[in-house]
């Protein structure tokens, strides 16, 4: 459930990074090429052909995939069955890829489903997490533990690995590496405070720092009018009813607040004698409620949020009514532009670290981000297609000789990236970027920036400039932008690990839909006030009773096997 | 002999027609009863890789798995609740709306209202959920706003769990009732005008002419809406509970559709949502039949 529940949270962001990932994701940037210590041609082990050498004979490879979404735009000529990544796979690897199926990718599923039913499954394609454990199950799809050894180039290593495997363990069932997942950044999606710099300006407040500092910032904007139109109408903190459950949706959530007290819901946390626990039922839960219950009785929280969903909050955010918000690091993109664009009253946003509730530091919970899994039909002869395809998408996109005008993002924002079948990120793709792009700005001299640098470069100065519609941007890649954030996160490691990644186990299927309800209403009726406090323990009592002892015996064996 | 032979030029003269039905059938048996095979999957513990055959037979199990979940009686009881409110409301209002409609003499009038009342038929639920939490807000909604000038402390429509199962047949009626008095005007327009004209002369005045002249005129439509609407007794509507809920009403408004829905998001429980939908039907057939059988007895109406 709880994995479910993330993968499930993260479209949001996901959808968001779309843009963010056209812009910056396919980035290489300057230095940081991580050198293989013995180079690709090392003679050793001598497989039957190199990592990027052509099938000879050509061969045939069926797949499946979601389609670009009507807004994408082919060139004259181009198709989804004819473009420079199917003339690539041809060229270079000798592979004539064919589409069994191209559909929307809401009905992805549902013709995935009906493939499976009647047998007719391709010879490579992508499946999600709880799908690839149930190929596996059913012996359907091919151990690749051996082809991605042989294969995978050491620069194509470097970036599926570039975490320390932790997305590639999540691949691997009973031992076996079933799947290559399409790995993105852990980093992005760790959340910090958005806040409203104008208002502190105006009310002569310093920039937070702890989380008493926090509230007491959130209460002057509550009761010192910072929008000056002589009304109590303005509140302290942006919250979606989505986010009670303490998930990560990206967008005006609560985890973080929960992350403050060293509460971390909805993972799965080491205790002292080293087994997985809930981090659901701990006491530091229960604190944080009273916290937030306290938050709502001095009308700091939209006594309404509990009907409201991330898009409404979103309107009254950007009408200048909230001035914090816990969200990702594309909120300056989506929504927050909007309350910047806003003439009456533009809003000044800043991203800012998050805050703790002691002398201790903020661990954020990262959760496994791997959405997609590219997966091998067991009868396909030619597993090893599938790492030349991803060697060779690593090799136009991130290596030495990388071209992302032509295989990336094009300097006009064509993302003929989505044209190739597999994919892989590197873990901090938008960091390095980022890193890129200051390195420039202290220059003043762009060259040597690739494609996606560049452009993200020329927004800032565009940003500087004067054009406000560059802000979103500006405020991810720029100076003090969201990703000096992260960056300071990332290298402070203020992260805990959601230490379940697996597909969800027996209980969580059958269990997790009514534990999810009594957890949200819980929650929601504790923060509003409707229950006490204690009824955290009962809830507790319940959760455990209800299912939730099955789901941490289950996750344990699940974290036993998989040591 | 002579009646058999009868029978038999009568079926020869009739059998093009019967030969046009046979497109019909062909798919009414392909689109309608094909899938029904699907219903074991509500007896199996259903992989989608192994299909019908190769599946896990688990007879009842997933019947008792839904009786197991510890709120599916609340959540059964809520759904019938609403459901049957929505029927009666639903009942009531379009056949109030279409008297007070056909009483109306400027004919523009009649059909501008009738068009206005049309209207919100054709939103969704997606669109009107946002437009609702807007008006019900207590805060800056305009329905408290009115509310407070009669000296009504405002009320959290949407976040009440006492109110909230009234304000989804409320809105249900607000936005369906458009279409159902369409339905009772065209009733209306088919009573025989000399009815009128008797009762007149008999001294009835408009109330006894509606109660003895167009109530039983369009009883019979009323009836047939009645034993239609009775099948979805267990549709207390998933589009509309799921735009406007929210953990606060759960114990008042959570429903079997978005109960199944939040199970089936977690993983795609083909068994499970099998077995619900195969419960349901039962339920709706037996109240199908039950009903017919009754409006046959009380109303005299029947189909065949």
């Amino acid at each position: 459930m709880k994995l479910r529940r993330n993968a499930r949270s993260i479209t949001l962001p996901l959808a968001a990074l779309a843009i963010a990932t056209a812009a910056c994701s396919t980035g290489s940037s300057t230095g940081e090429e991580p050198t293989p210590p013995g180079g690709a041609s090392e003679p050793s082990a001598v497989p039957a052909s190199g990592p990027l050498d052509p099938f000879e004979p050509e061969i045939t490879l069926t797949s499946v995939r979601a389609d670009l979404g009507t807004n994408y735009k082919y060139d004259q000529g181009e198709t989804i069955d004819n473009n420079i990544w199917i003339q690539e796979y041809k060229e270079k690897l000798g592979i004539n890829l064919s589409y069994q199926w191209v559909v929307p990718s809401d009905q992805y599923q549902q013709k995935f489903g009906v493939a499976l039913a009647s047998n007719d499954l391709p010879d490579v394609l992508d499946v999600d997490i709880k799908n690839l454990k149930l190929l596996t199950e059913n012996d359907v799809i091919a151990d690749l533990t051996d082809v991605y050894e042989q294969y995978a180039t050491p620069l194509t290593k470097s970036v599926i690995e570039g975490d320390g495997g932790l997305m590639l363990g999540t691949a691997k069932i009973g031992g076996k590496l079933m799947a290559i997942p399409e790995t993105l950044s852990m980093l992005d999606n760790v959340e910090m405070i958005w806040i409203r710099k104008d208002w502190l300006e105006k009310l002569n407040l310093p920039v937070p720092t702890t989380m008493d500092e926090l509230v007491k910032t959130a209460e002057a904007f509550v009761t010192q009018d910072p929008d000056g139109n002589g009304q109590a109408d303005t509140y302290g903190f942006a919250f979606n009813k989505d986010a009670v459950l303490g998930t990560v949706t990206g967008w005006a959530d609560i985890a973080p607040i929960f992350y403050a007290f060293h509460a971390y819901p909805n993972g799965w946390i080491k205790d002292d004698t080293g087994n997985l626990v809930s981090g659901t039922i701990q006491p530091e839960v229960k604190t944080t409620l009273a916290f937030l219950n306290d938050l709502y009785n001095r009308k700091m929280i939209d006594p309404e949020f509990g009907v409201k969903d991330g898009t409404k909050v979103a309107e009254s955010t950007t009408a200048g009514k909230i001035g914090i918000a816990y969200g990702a690091m594309w909120n300056s993109i989506w929504p927050l532009n909007s309350s910047k664009e806003n003439a009456e009253d533009p809003g000044e946003w800043i991203p800012i670290p998050p805050v703790s509730s002691d002398d201790k530091p903020v661990l954020s919970l990262v959760s496994n981000p791997a959405a997609n899994y590219h997966v091998v039909n067991k009868n396909f002869e030619h597993p090893e297609a599938l790492i030349k395809m991803i060697n060779l998408w690593v090799e136009n996109t991130i290596g030495p000789n990388a071209n992302n005008d032509k295989y990336g993002t094009t300097l006009e924002g064509k993302e003929v990236f989505k044209m190739s079948m597999f994919r892989v990120w590197k873990p901090k793709q938008n960091l390095e970027s980022f890193q890129a792009v200051r390195g420039a700005l202290e220059k003043k001299d762009p060259t040597g920036l690739n494609s996606t640098d560049k452009s993200n470069y020329e927004k800032v100065l565009a940003y500087e400039g004067g054009d406000v519609k560059s802000w979103g941007y500006a405020s991810v890649f720029g100076p003090g932008g969201s990703q000096s954030i992260l960056e300071q996160i990332d290298q402070n490691n203020l992260m805990i690990f959601n230490e379940f990644y697996g597909a969800p186990t027996q209980s969580m299927i059958d269990k997790g839909a009514t534990l999810g309800k009594m957890q949200s209403e819980t929650f929601l009726k504790i923060i509003m006030g409707k229950e006490p406090i204690d009824e955290f323990d009962n809830f507790v009592e319940q959760w455990k009773k209800l299912g939730g002892d099955d789901i941490t015996k289950e996750v344990n064996e699940w974290y036993q096997s998989n040591q | 002999m002579q009646a058999a032979r009868r029978k038999g030029k009568k079926w020869i003269r009739e059998s093009p027609l019967h030969l046009m039905m046979v497109p019909g059938i062909i798919l009414l048996l392909i689109f309608s009863y094909g899938p029904m095979i699907g219903v074991i999957m509500a007896f199996q513990r259903y992989n989608v890789v192994k299909g019908f055959f190769g599946s896990d037979w688990v007879g009842l199990d997933n019947f008792e798995f839904i009786l197991q979940i510890p709120d599916v009686r609340q959540v059964f009881w809520n759904t019938v609740f609403i459901a049957f409110m929505k029927i009666v409301a639903g009942l009531i209002v379009p056949v109030l709306l279409a008297l007070l409609l056909n009483e109306l003499r400027a004919k523009y009038v009649k059909r501008s209202i009738q068009t206005i009342i049309y209207l919100p038929y054709f939103l969704s639920w997606v669109l009107l959920a946002g437009i609702l939490i807007d008006i019900l807000s207590p805060s800056e909604g305009i329905v408290n706003q009115l509310l407070s000038w009669f000296g009504i402390e405002p009320i959290f429509f949407l976040g009440n769990e006492d109110v909230f199962p009234y304000m989804l047949v409320t809105t249900h009626v607000w936005k369906e009732a458009g279409f159902g008095t369409i339905i009772y005007l065209a009733a209306l327009t088919g009573i025989d005008p000399t009815l009128y004209e008797a009762a007149i002369v008999d001294g009835a005045n408009r109330w006894r002419q509606t109660w003895h002249v167009t109530l039983p005129g369009i009883l019979p439509i009323v009836v047939l809406m009645t034993v239609l609407s009775l099948g979805g007794i267990l549709n207390a509507g998933f589009d509309q509970v799921y735009n406007l809920y929210n953990p606060l009403v759960y114990s008042t408004g959570d429903i079997i559709d978005t109960m199944v829905y939040r199970m089936g998001l977690i993983e795609n429980q083909y068994s499970l949502a099998t077995a619900i939908g195969l419960f349901k039907s039962v339920i709706s057939v037996v109240l199908i039949v039950v009903s017919y059988k009754l409006a046959d007895k009380y109303a005299g109406y029947r189909v065949l």
